[in-house]
């Protein structure tokens, strides 16, 4: 008889519980279950978190919860996930985000609900953490050769730090080879357009269709 | 564990359900102010601030429940202005609530130089509070501070609650309070969002039952994302209220209600909660309301 692993993997994410959410894909390993149906699973439940935060069945701290829950189980995949890409030859990435909170901001759920909506969909993520100065999300984009830079910035005084990014990699002659993807509260659509950034995201879930198109933009 | 007291500038704060009144404390100065001109230098209408503090004093007079002015600087420069500001048209308490640690050290210089000590509240002490400020806090005088119990890892009750201790070899916040020289701690149970204040409500109780502190939370921080109730300001106003009446109905011992422009609906909501509580406490278990509270006034 199959195991039910998977669902309960599946449910354990939708139901944010980050302490199951590892053992469950330990098991899953254990049973012979490939790489791919396990994230691809993983993946379907962020989706459903997703889902139902759009619906208004979910708020900020289930998404939380399932987000935490997502990331703990993908922590013991990522491995295996590597080894695979190495073995397939096949290095093509589906997307390369550095994301990161910038300098004398120290809030981060955003990005973090960001990064976890993100690794879901398949991106490789660097999230270089909170209160971060823009030279720091710069050298991460160099070495682990981005295609987006992601700014989160939830205060009025730091938001302008998106800003300054974008003319810094002007003046470096990056501002062509890093999409610049913004979000927080204290900005909009309005304040992307008039510093010039690729994007904006009001949530997570919206940055993962704004990457989306970001790398359609690059590949195209 | 015996709910703790303070006497902040002859505020008192915490204590058993229905014996002192919640402390309801309105911001001002906050992002989008419209009485601030440059955020950044502190310029502002000082006739229309000087109204809504004193607004808040006479409601807080009138209805029975304390007040604190919660100010928010976004820029060391800006920060000091409104202290200086506050404490030269009122003699209220305040929070010194400064956007980043910058603005709150700055503040806690200015504090320390006109001796304003026993009037300020440092808001806040949380889990990534740098080192700087911790020692700014140690050389300050100031010693009370509310401690912000925000987990982004697990925002659940028991999650907050495990913030106050050590954790994974990490101080909690109670130590760092201690470390900062911090006598009266103040536990704010972090609100992410307008249903999470819920959760905020039960981690007050839990924290007053397991350590004693005086503890509250913002339900405006959930208000500022609840876009439903953004549709109409009268709806709003009904809703925000509603939300401070359902904070001081878990017991909150400070409620950091809003702007502070809210005075007017807020203050009288939760005295006529307060003062219905403290009569039914009074016939349940024979606590007596202190004098001045919301029972002797609002009835």
């Amino acid at each position: 008889m199959a195991s039910d692993v998977l669902e309960k993997l599946h449910d354990v994410i939708v139901a944010g519980k980050r302490a199951d959410s590892p053992a469950l894909v330990t098991q899953a390993f254990e049973e012979g279950i490939d790489v791919d149906t396990i994230i691809d699973t993983m993946s379907g439940a962020m989706n459903v978190v997703g889902e139902k935060f759009s619906a208004g069945e979910y708020f900020i701290t289930e998404m939380l919860l399932g987000a935490h829950a997502f990331k703990a189980g993908f922590d013991i995949l990522k491995p295996a996930l590597e080894e695979k890409v190495k073995k397939s030859g096949d290095t093509k990435k589906k997307g390369v985000v550095v994301l990161g909170t910038v300098i004398n901001d120290i809030h981060d759920i955003g990005k973090n609900m960001v990064g976890s909506a993100l690794q879901a969909a398949g991106y490789e993520i660097h999230d270089i953490g909170i209160d971060q100065p823009l030279e720091n999300f710069i050298t991460k984009a160099e070495e682990v050769d981005a295609n987006i830079i992601a700014l989160s910035a939830l205060l009025t005084t730091t938001m302008d730090e998106t800003k300054n990014l974008i003319e810094l990699l002007k003046e470096r002659g990056l501002n062509k080879k890093y999409k610049v993807l913004i979000g927080g509260a204290p900005m909009s659509q309005k304040f992307s357009d008039s510093i010039g950034a690729d994007a904006y995201a009001i949530d997570a879930f919206d940055a993962v269709e704004q990457v989306k198109k970001l790398m359609e933009t690059i590949e195209g | 564990m015996e709910s703790k007291v303070y006497n902040i500038n002859g505020l008192k704060i915490g204590g058993e359900r229905g014996v002192n009144p919640t402390v309801l404390v309105g911001t001002i100065f906050y992002a989008g102010h419209k009485i601030v001109e440059d955020n950044k230098k502190g310029i502002f209408d000082k006739t229309k601030a000087e109204d809504l503090i004193n607004k808040q004093s006479e409601m807080a007079d009138t209805t029975g429940n304390p007040c604190m002015v919660d100010l928010v600087g976004d820029t060391p420069e800006a920060m000091v202005k409104y202290v200086k500001f506050l404490t030269d048209v009122s003699d209220s308490t305040f929070l010194l609530d400064g956007v980043d640690g910058a603005a709150r050290i700055e503040g806690l210089k200015y504090i320390d130089e006109v001796g304003l000590q026993d009037r300020c509240v440092y808001s806040t002490i949380s889990m990534v509070t740098k080192d700087d400020e911790i020692n700014a806090l140690k050389k300050s005088k100031v010693d009370s501070a509310i401690l912000f119990a925000f987990s982004t890892y697990d925002p659940t009750p028991e999650g907050k609650l495990g913030l106050l201790e050590k954790i994974d070899g990490k101080k909690g916040l109670i130590e760092l309070g201690d470390e900062s020289g911090i006598v009266n701690s103040i536990v704010d149970t972090a609100v992410l969002d307008i249903s999470s204040l819920s959760l905020s409500c039960k981690t007050i109780q839990m924290v007053k039952e397991k350590y004693g502190f005086p503890s509250g939370c913002a339900p405006a921080n959930g208000m500022s994302l609840w876009k439903k109730a953004q549709l109409d300001k009268g709806y709003y106003k009904s809703c925000e209220a509603s939300a401070a009446v359902f904070t001081a109905s878990y017991g909150a011992d400070f409620i950091l209600y809003g702007p502070i422009s809210s005075c007017t609906t807020v203050f009288p909501s939760v005295a006529t909660y307060e003062a219905l509580h403290a009569y039914a406490s009074k016939w349940d278990s024979g606590k007596q309301a202190v004098e001045g509270h919301p029972l002797f006034k609002m009835f």
